[in-house]
């Protein structure tokens, strides 16, 4: 489990924005007022047209940036306030991310691309590996961990990168269209692993998608339309 | 540094070419480097064994010709008296060829003759090789330099021809680095004798006891510049301060320094703009990996380092490669010199490798820098943009 720290949200926005090229012609208003609050163990899917804010709400979810108007807290950090020290921290920590397209260095075996991501937290590197061996193992790959993302399926891949996302024990693991490389099949083991991760371990999973069969899975939809929140559903389990 | 080389070596063809270009830079380096060091061995060697001394050679009457025995006496005797004189020792000196032409490449091979008691003060830092030293009753006995040993291939105990007249070599000296790794050294009173040979004809009533030079010797803290300048005037013989001598020297050897490690290093910049090029590449082309290590948790620091890294690998490949490559070229070339009796020419100092090594990383890590600085600061949102 991860560290609960009491009843609070783990994540608080309130009325977000975010402009590109503020004050210019090309001005763009990629968030505008957005305000949710995500608790801890949610499972919640962010959806939307392309252009509708996800990738930004996503980004200030990571840590990534930080809002020009309004607040976002995680974990109790303020964002805008925070340091890069501390955002760091934040991200190393305290989120766990998987991308789209898996997104491993190609130069590092499986074992060595979850071991990186506890090495930038801060482990001393044999933990980090024991803690890397651990991971793969819960994630069923533990006969895989020197194979090299060329040298694994898709499924494998995004399968090491929920391993990388969460050797950290994060609080809140983001997913980017986790299954967008992926067939049906592998899609729906990547989906299963992710959710028996929230469900065994309280970790808050926040899931970006296009894909109805995706969000139709999460217990709580969040849907984005021209950079604001045009609803806000929770979900019957199917 | 075990990531830095695997992603070197993931970019194998790149990374070749960007190491060969280093480690030119550092061959470049090392052989002029050692030609350098070298140099200074052989300045510093000669400049001990002279334990500065002032050479007073006769200025157009020969020492050699005439009344010569008279000259040396009164010229010795004058020399003696003045203050700050410890010791006044006439040399003979002659040419080993008699045009004075050499075939080798170094300094002319030359026949020295030096009293017993000379010998003790000036050649002092000359040690034997093989053999043995001259004695005082050695007679047409001869002690030869190393490289004078194996260009005339005359050994211990084998016999010399200088002038027509036999000499059994009786030993060999020890590498010095000076005039006598190139010289014969024979009995003063032998070396006398050739002098009165070469003397032209006319002079043919030579004296007993000819000289080519005085060798003084000053006293500790004697002014020797102003020696120099009492053995000119009061006995008409060419006499120089060796601290001028040593001054020139070193002025010279410093401005054949400075051109050849400027031409390394206009090399080494060369094979830097190389890792400046590779490494820029390599950050543009992993922009968005930079944007993933960001989100995982890499803070600027982390992703400077491994780029930083990279290129000090670079570095360290090529100044290895570099530096094995130069003590080949140099062993090659030396050992060629030295089977035909020629000055070796190169030095490859631990202190010359070591300094190359880490320039080379050095350099690399001053190359990589703006690259590295580039590629910590990507904004990591900008650098997830960017599709792989």
């Amino acid at each position: 489990m991860n560290g609960d720290r009491g009843a609070a949200p783990l994540v608080i926005a309130r009325d977000v924005a975010r402009v590109y090229a503020a004050g210019t012609e090309r001005e763009v208003r990629a968030l505008d007022g957005v305000s949710f609050a995500l608790e801890r163990g949610d499972y919640v899917a962010i959806v939307g047209e392309s252009g509708s804010g996800k990738t930004t709400l996503m980004h200030l979810l990571g840590a990534l940036d930080r809002p020009d108007a309004g607040s976002i807290s995680i974990d109790g950090v303020d964002l805008g306030s925070a340091s890069g020290g501390q955002l760091k921290s934040l991200r190393a920590k305290r989120i766990g991310f998987v991308f789209q397209g898996f997104n491993l260095v190609p130069s590092l075996d499986a074992l060595e691309n979850v071991a990186l991501a506890a090495h930038y937290a801060g482990v001393p590197r044999a933990l980090a590996l024991r803690r890397a061996a651990a991971m793969l193992d819960d994630v069923g790959l533990s006969q895989r961990a020197h194979h090299r993302p060329t040298q694994l399926s898709g499924g494998q891949q995004q399968r090491v990168a929920i391993a990388r996302a969460l050797v950290n024990e994060p609080a809140l693991v983001l997913a980017d269209e986790p299954t967008g490389e992926l067939d049906s099949q592998t899609a729906n083991a990547v989906l299963e692993l992710l959710e028996r991760l929230n469900r065994e371990r309280g970790v808050t999973l926040a899931v970006v998608t296009h894909s109805e069969g995706v969000y139709r899975r999460a217990r709580r939809v969040i849907r984005l339309a021209d950079g604001r929140i045009a609803g806000d559903e929770a979900l019957a389990r199917v | 540094m075990g990531a830095a080389f695997r992603q070197l070596r993931a970019r194998l063809a790149r990374t070749v070419l960007t190491v060969s270009g280093i480690a030119i830079g550092i061959v470049a380096l090392v052989v002029v480097g050692s030609l350098a060091e070298q140099l200074h061995t052989i300045v510093s060697r000669s400049t001990a064994l002279n334990r500065g001394a002032i050479f007073a050679i006769a200025r157009g009457a020969d020492l050699t010709s005439g009344d010569a025995k008279a000259r040396v006496d009164r010229a010795i005797g004058q020399i003696r008296a003045m203050s700050g004189v410890a010791a006044v020792v006439p040399e003979v000196i002659v040419p080993y060829r008699p045009s004075g032409a050499s075939d080798r490449f170094g300094p002319p091979a030359l026949i020295f003759g030096i009293p017993a008691a000379g010998r003790a003060l000036a050649g002092g830092t000359l040690t034997i090789g093989t053999g043995r030293d001259l004695r005082p009753d050695d007679v047409r006995a001869a002690v030869v330099g190393g490289d004078f040993a194996a260009a005339e291939e005359a050994p211990v105990g084998s016999t010399l021809s200088l002038y027509g007249n036999s000499y059994h070599v009786v030993g060999t000296i020890a590498k010095s680095f000076t005039l006598f790794d190139a010289a014969v050294v024979v009995p003063f009173a032998s070396a006398q004798a050739l002098l009165r040979q070469l003397a032209p004809p006319g002079s043919a009533r030579l004296p007993n006891a000819p000289a080519s030079a005085l060798m003084v010797l000053a006293r500790p803290g004697a002014d020797t510049g102003l020696l120099a300048q009492r053995i000119r005037f009061l006995t008409g013989l060419e006499a120089r301060d060796p601290r001028s001598v040593s001054a020139n020297v070193e002025s010279t050897t410093r401005l054949f320094d400075a051109i050849i490690f400027g031409a390394a290093l206009i090399a080494l910049v060369v094979g830097a703009i190389s890792i400046v090029n590779t490494m820029t590449i390599a950050v543009s082309e992993r922009t968005r990996e930079i944007g993933i290590r960001k989100a995982i948790g890499a803070g600027d620091r982390d992703i400077l380092a491994e780029f930083l890294a990279e290129a000090v690998a670079i570095g360290a490949l090529g100044g290895l490669a570099g530096i094995v490559a130069g003590v080949a070229i140099v062993a090659v070339i030396d050992t060629h010199n030295a089977a035909r009796g020629d000055v070796e020419l190169f030095a490859v100092t631990p202190r010359l490798a070591i300094a190359s090594f880490l320039f080379s990383v050095g350099l690399s890590a001053v190359a990589g820098l703006v690259p590295a600085i580039r590629a910590a600061r990507l904004a990591p949102t900008d650098a997830l943009r960017r599709v792989a």
